[in-house]
């Protein structure tokens, strides 16, 4: 199975800030990624490369086997954050631009499609609301017949209504399309339900990434006695967070196999434990030592 | 591409459009009887021929010269020196005439040089409404990330658009320029400042020069700001420091200037320096030539022993359409050097 997006070493410096750093990863084919973490992260400048709307400073980015950028870009579709689009043109004339613009773009596909989601064709763009506008913005990326599809924060203007529709509209078109799919959100919670890979995005640094499945079965919540010191569990590959409460503490760790320890009790961790855990961390050390010490 | 540049800009050409429209009415009905005035004063007919001549006779001031007190008579002349008047010949009377009558006619419109200053700003519009707005907008409301990951290039974008865009613009202003071209040239002919500040700027090729420059600007202001209000102000500011610094600084020194002699003063009429042909004037200085008398010519000695005449340093008016070309050419290239700078910025945007 061919990888959909891979990046080695990407990093993206601006004149003072590091967007990313030094990322590398690879994304299945017909992954459904949530690229989750907070703003300024760095996930829309991920997103950029990807597109080639953004030259990475180091490292490389290819997509669909070649570079991002304008050989790719017939194959990929994008939804930029906030969903920009042409205010005075009608639904009609943004996807006549699809049509004109894209060698393949399925424009009989689009018109119906957009029909199908309640938006009368004719109706220019200012005259909708948020969540139709992002319905439109996705048609205009689906009708490229991407083999990728990058959608940078398509759910933070939307209601929560607005997001569940916008989201099974995505999934059913996606179902049957042998497209890989990456989203962006600050939020796992709007992703949990449609995504099955994870990926954890803090200052510009890749925190984790892999099948949702897999990441769960190997992270656990540990909780057992407070203690001295970094405590050295068998079976614990690294300690993603650490809290303490009144006699006890809670550790969420990343396991590399069975733990045995019996002062430790174990439990599963939810996607959004796990996300958490994962932003929460601080300089990549958990604060463990300093809270324990004052106990 | 094509498709979309006529969808997004077919407001403005509209507008274009509708401008045209008022201008030539303006023009055609301001036009008509100014050109029919001309024509009735036959000035169609003599300027070609009047311009040419360097001094002219003032019939206002000197025809026939009324007879004053005698001058006092140096020491031992009896009496004033044989007239020398030559008879006016028709050529000369005519030239006369004629020049006389451009002034009349230059004097009853001179007014539209306040058009012509309106008119100097208007390459400034097109590069404020039409060239900031391009790639600045598109930036501004984050169009940019919707049209630049479509399936064409953003090269192919960038050009497509500029390309399109400015052939609109030339054609717009070719139909302009040659509207008020035809509406100004009877002012022009009759000022005899073809080279003066506001008629070398309003008419002629310049027009282009400039229009092309401020679109240039424009864009390049647009692409590199990214933001619509700044590239709107340095296109005006660009647009007024270029254009003032090459109006002052450049545009004498295109080609040496000449010097040229004008026929001494005759003394028998009052006479006037024609400056009908449209020569650019730099410096005028009166010279003082001594005859050298024959040795013995007691005569020569105490009747003229100097002639007076008046030595201009010009930029003769044969050359007005290399000054043009020159010009034009100066902002020709800096508009490809800036759409160029403009296309590669926006190439290589961090977005």
């Amino acid at each position: 199975m061919n990888d959909a997006m891979v990046a080695h070493g990407l990093t993206k410096r601006y004149r003072k800030t590091v967007a990313l750093d030094r990322c590398s990863f690879a994304i299945p084919e017909r992954a459904i990624v949530a690229l989750v973490g907070p703003n300024g992260a760095g996930k829309s400048t991920l997103l950029h490369c990807a597109t080639g709307l953004v030259q990475p400073t180091e490292g490389t980015i290819t997509v669909l086997g070649g570079p991002a950028g304008d050989r790719t870009l017939p194959r990929v579709g994008f939804v930029a954050q906030d969903a920009p689009l042409y205010r005075d043109f009608t639904a009609d004339e943004l996807l006549t631009m699809g049509d004109k613009l894209n060698r393949e773009f399925d424009l009989s596909f689009a018109r119906a499609r957009l029909v199908d989601v309640g938006i009368p064709l004719d109706r220019r763009m200012d005259q909708l609301s948020g969540g139709q506008r992002a319905q439109v913005a996705l048609c205009l990326a689906l009708a490229k017949r991407p083999g990728l599809l990058l959608l940078d924060e398509p759910l933070a203007s939307l209601d929560p209504l607005a997001r569940r529709e916008f989201l099974s509209a995505l999934m059913d078109a996606v179902a049957e399309e042998p497209v890989t799919v990456v989203l962006s959100s600050h939020l796992i919670a709007d992703l949990e339900r449609v995504c099955d890979h994870l990926m954890v995005l803090r200052s510009g640094q890749v925190q984790a990434f892999g099948a949702t499945d897999e990441l769960l079965a190997s992270h656990k919540l540990l909780i057992g006695p407070p203690q001295r010191g970094r405590p050295k569990i068998a079976g614990v590959e690294r300690i993603v967070s650490a809290t303490k409460a009144e006699r006890q503490v809670q550790l969420l760790a990343r396991t590399s196999g069975e733990i045995l320890d019996p002062a430790w009790d174990q439990y599963n961790v939810s996607l959004e434990d796990l996300v958490l855990a994962y932003l929460a961390e601080r300089a990549g050390e958990p604060l463990l030592d300093l809270e324990v010490a004052g106990a | 591409m094509t498709w979309l540049v006529w969808r997004q800009h077919r407001k403005q050409l509209l507008f274009a459009a509708a401008s045209l429209v008022v201008f030539g009415a303006f023009f055609v009905g301001t036009g008509r009887p100014i050109h029919e005035r001309f024509d009735r004063a036959g000035l169609p007919g003599c300027l070609p021929e009047a311009m040419e001549a360097p001094v002219v006779v003032d019939l206002a001031a000197s025809v026939p010269a009324t007879p004053g007190p005698a001058p006092a008579l140096p020491e031992g002349v009896d009496k004033p020196p044989e007239s020398t008047t030559p008879a006016l010949d028709d050529a000369a009377l005519a030239n006369a005439r004629c020049v006389q009558d451009a002034r009349a006619f230059f004097d009853d419109y001179q007014n539209v040089i306040f058009v012509g200053l309106l008119l100097l700003i208007l390459p400034m519009l097109v590069g404020m409404f039409w060239g900031a707005p391009l790639i600045a907008r598109e930036i501004e409301h984050g169009t940019h990330r919707l049209v630049w990951t479509q399936g064409i290039s953003r090269l192919r974008w960038a050009t497509t658009k500029v390309g399109l865009v400015s052939v609109a613009v030339l054609v717009i202003t070719a139909i302009y320029a040659g509207m008020l071209t035809w509406w100004i040239t009877p002012v022009i002919q009759t000022s005899g400042q073809r080279f003066s500040y506001v008629f070398f700027d309003i008419h002629g090729i310049v027009v282009f020069g400039y229009v092309v420059f401020a679109l240039a600007l424009g864009v390049f202001a647009g692409a590199v700001t990214g933001r619509l209000l700044p590239a709107m102000a340095t296109t005006v500011v660009g647009f007024i420091g270029v254009r003032v610094a090459v109006m002052l600084a450049a545009r004498d020194h295109y080609l040496p200037t000449e010097t040229r002699r004008l026929p001494e003063l005759d003394t028998a009429y009052s006479q006037m320096r024609n400056d009908l042909n449209g020569d650019w004037i730099v410096a005028s200085r009166t010279a003082i030539d001594r005859v050298e008398c024959p040795a013995g010519a007691g005569d020569c000695a105490r009747q003229g022993l100097e002639r007076s005449y008046e030595l201009l340093t010009i930029h003769p008016a044969r050359h007005f359409w290399t000054f043009q070309a020159i010009e034009t050419a100066i902002f020709a290239v800096l508009a490809i050097g800036l759409l160029i700078g403009a296309i590669y910025w926006t190439r290589r945007r961090i977005t």
